[in-house]
């Protein structure tokens, strides 16, 4: 619950409203659903920070390589990641 | 055995504790915010690898400390009715009430179930309209957006059968309260970085009576 975890959005569905916008996102291999409410600027190929389910921030390639790295040799990316409903 | 395997790079930790060594001249005593980053602390054994001028002390940010067991009775109480799905994150299920946790509950049967979002909440509300479901919203600046979400949303599509059991705290009102104390010995703040991604940097940021005291 503590965690963010970087990941790529792969696909995006947009019914219109941005309360329901919600992205593919791969997080190295496992792909989950995310909500895209908080973060408008969130687009196709894009690097998002996700947290609870829902984008916080958009960031860079290079960032979400180096955070997702750490996580992974922290351990910590099965914990958070295994508690995503597929 | 796997806190002894994992993360174990010795020269990568030997160099930045080394950097570190090399930089300071002086003691501190700076406050880890985050639940989390005393978790990783302790759990690498980091204090061990800092120079003895630095002290590290724990902070407030972790919302299964901060939660008041008042809250946790509520859940309980909520949880044993049989018409109920209680839903919470993984974290709160062991936090002791004063008689028992919501493990307790779940262990004698009660509807209790982990979810990783609130928005996992409203999709069990949705498909379970003969049940309340209750979700557990807790947390810090960090998890309110996602629990407004889930109930603006359950409003938005009509979900009658959703509630929320609210314990939401901010984090710069207990860095004002710890700072403004006459015995604060906190020079500096390792500061919450998803409240700063959240709120912005600035919102941490000390008021001009704490000016001494850095965020980092």
């Amino acid at each position: 619950m503590c965690l963010a975890v970087p990941g790529r959005i792969i696909a995006i569905t947009d019914t219109g409203d941005i309360a329901f916008r919600v992205g593919k996102v791969d997080f190295g291999g496992i792909r989950k659903e995310v909500n895209l409410a908080y973060t408008p600027e969130a687009e196709v190929g894009k690097y998002v920070l996700v947290h609870v389910g829902f984008a916080i921030s958009v960031i860079d390639e290079d960032e979400a390589q180096r955070v997702f790295k750490v996580l992974e040799e922290m351990g910590a990316l099965k914990e958070e990641l295994g508690e995503i409903p597929q | 055995m796997k806190f002894l395997s994992e993360y174990r790079d010795e020269k990568a930790a030997e160099q930045f504790a080394s950097a570190i060594r090399q930089k300071v001249t002086r003691p501190w005593t700076i406050m880890e915010i985050c639940g989390g980053q005393t978790h990783t602390i302790v759990k690498s054994g980091l204090e061990d690898l800092l120079p003895k001028e630095i002290t590290m002390v724990h902070g407030p940010g972790c919302p299964v400390c901060v939660t008041p067991i008042e809250l946790i009775d509520k859940a309980v109480a909520i949880a044993k009715r049989s018409d109920t799905i209680f839903c919470s994150f993984g974290d709160m299920l062991r936090v002791p009430g004063s008689t028992k946790s919501l493990f307790d509950v779940k262990a004698e049967a009660g509807d209790v179930r982990i979810v990783y979002s609130p928005l996992d909440a409203l999709k069990l509300a949705k498909q379970n309209p003969a049940k309340q479901v209750i979700f557990f919203a807790v947390g810090f600046e960090t998890t309110a957006p996602a629990n407004a979400m889930a109930a603006w949303q359950a409003d938005h599509d009509g979900v009658e059968n959703f509630s929320l059991l609210v314990s939401h705290v901010l984090v710069p009102p207990a860095m004002e309260a710890l700072l403004s104390s006459d015995n604060c010995v906190v020079q500096g703040f390792l500061a919450a970085g998803h409240v700063c991604t959240v709120m912005g940097s600035k919102s941490i940021s000390p008021s001009p009576r704490s000016i001494r005291c850095q965020s980092l």
